[in-house]
């Protein structure tokens, strides 16, 4: 019956594809205890950012960058790097600095 | 049980005699699924493994600004925030980015008065202690492009013009390559004279809190005291790189965006409307007492087939590509314009959101969309869809 075939078929495929996702290969594991070494590099050398990006300041560490590093060579050039194009400004740190910026009166409250 | 069994291997029949069409669309189809999950699937563990790697981040940056930009910071500034109450520990970091003209890559300089201990772990070689000061441990992406090993020499060209030269004393192993990839270890004198830093300055500081409650109060307190500074907390690294690849992803999704909606119109073209033949099919059927249930049944079965078929090929397809084969499709475009690029390894875990998110974009629309023709067809005189 065909209509069996393609029950099997689809039992097969699911079957490899619940194996692929429930039981990670074995070089995961290990993958995975190598990630926590990395994790101790990162409080060793006092990292931020991942070096995947080398092309400019901006892309190797997006999380320390300032809005105005990828208009780097000059006021009105356009940003042209690849990754740049690709990325979002942080604009998380710039807005948590603007809104927590001290208000007169507030300087004495806050020490 | 047995009827719908029949159901299913009459609907089966029909499509293997249709199995030109059938198999354009189910090669389509899989295409589709295939670059939509690879996305989904490649994103998401980006982001795990940003998540994993600077999940030990430090939990305060403080960084001088001057006219908009990253300036140097006094290191007089470390003692100033120190005495804020809260801080246990004010580290500055000594890092900057130089440009190698024999290769157009950048690396990342950083500099220490001494060689962490616990990195010598992840090195392959001895490292190197205060009396070998021009001395350096280098990251393997630097080692390939420079083909250097333990033991060569690294000529730099200082700000000054002079020519230094960096002896290798190890290479961080391949699985550190996320994090070390363009890095240069050295000690922080050659460092200072490399880029001709004045003394006293840093890049950045770094602010050791012990009770995470106090980040914010403390992060208030350090702008009150330094107008001029940026403090970037932990939870906004890790927020930036989250940000960053669903940006990445959305605009990958964007550019196939075109691909997609064309294969929505081919599905809806090829589900949506009954050809002369399945219609002729149908009012066969029904003359021969199928009931309507029966024939929205039938066509309900055939969509099944093909998009489960699509869905589980593509998903398993793209769970090869994105963890096996190190997501080779979609490099050139996480690359960039970087000369120096990591070799990483992608795990898979937890992707049973992404992948029933995969399911319910791709096959339940795809299995409605036959609903509303088959339930036309079926409703409609038999002898009028013969004659269609």
């Amino acid at each position: 019956m065909r209509a069996l075939f393609f029950l099997a078929t689809i039992l097969v495929l699911g079957g490899i594809l619940t194996s692929l996702v429930a039981c990670p290969p074995p070089e995961s594991l290990q993958a995975r205890r190598e990630g926590l070494e990395d994790s101790d590099l990162t409080t060793a050398l006092l990292l931020t950012d991942l070096s995947i990006w080398t092309e400019a300041r901006y892309t190797r560490h997006p999380s320390q960058s300032d809005l105005f590093t990828p208009f780097q060579d000059g006021p009105g050039t356009l940003e042209h790097f690849p990754s740049g194009t690709l990325g979002t400004p942080p604009l998380e740190s710039w807005k948590w600095r603007s809104q927590h910026l001290s208000k007169p009166g507030e300087k004495e409250r806050v020490r | 049980m047995r009827r719908h069994l029949r159901i299913l291997d009459f609907a089966i029949s029909g499509l293997w005699r249709r199995r030109s069409q059938t198999c354009m669309i189910l090669v389509v189809y899989f295409f589709v699924v295939f670059a939509l999950a690879s996305v989904i699937l490649m994103i998401g563990a980006l982001k795990k493994e940003a998540a994993l790697l600077l999940e030990s981040t430090p939990e305060l940056i403080v960084q001088r600004v001057s006219a908009g930009r990253h300036d140097w910071i006094p290191v007089e500034y470390a003692e100033k925030i120190l005495d804020i109450r809260g801080v246990r520990e004010v580290t500055p970091r000594f890092w900057g980015y130089y440009f190698d003209p024999p290769t157009g890559a950048n690396y990342t300089f950083m500099g220490f008065e001494n060689l962490p201990a616990e990195i010598l772990s992840s090195i392959d070689g001895q490292g190197f202690d205060v009396s070998e000061p021009w001395s350096c441990v280098i990251g393997r992406g630097v080692a390939e492009i420079r083909l250097l090993e333990e033991e060569d020499i690294l000529p730099v060209k200082g700000s000054d013009g002079e020519l230094y030269v960096l002896r290798v004393k190890g290479v961080f192993e391949t699985g550190s390559q996320l994090l070390t990839n363009d890095v240069v270890l050295m000690q922080l004198d050659a460092w200072k004279r490399i880029f001709a830093v004045e003394p006293g300055r840093a890049t950045d500081l770094v602010v050791m809190i012990p009770n995470v409650l106090e980040i914010d109060t403390i992060t208030r307190k350090i702008l009150e005291r330094f107008p001029d500074v940026r403090p970037i907390r932990k939870d906004m690294v890790l927020r930036t790189y989250d940000a960053l690849f669903d940006w990445r992803g959305t605009l990958v999704l964007v550019f196939m965006s075109g691909g997609l909606a064309a294969f929505a119109v081919f599905a809806w073209d090829r589900a949506a409307s009954l050809g002369g033949k399945e219609s002729r099919e149908v009012g066969i059927l029904k003359a021969l007492g199928w009931d309507i249930s029966d024939i929205i049944e039938l066509k309900m079965w055939e969509g099944f087939a093909i998009s489960s078929l699509a869905f589980l090929g593509g998903v398993i397809a793209a769970h090869l590509h994105v963890f096996v084969f190190g997501c080779r499709l979609f490099a050139p475009l996480l690359k960039g314009w970087s000369v120096v690029f990591p070799e990483f390894e992608l795990r898979p875990e937890a992707e049973l959101l992404q992948i029933l998110s995969i399911f319910f974009l791709s096959v339940v629309p795809y299995v409605l969309v036959t609903l509303i023709p088959a339930w036309k067809a079926a409703v409609t005189d038999p002898d009028l869809a013969m004659r269609r």
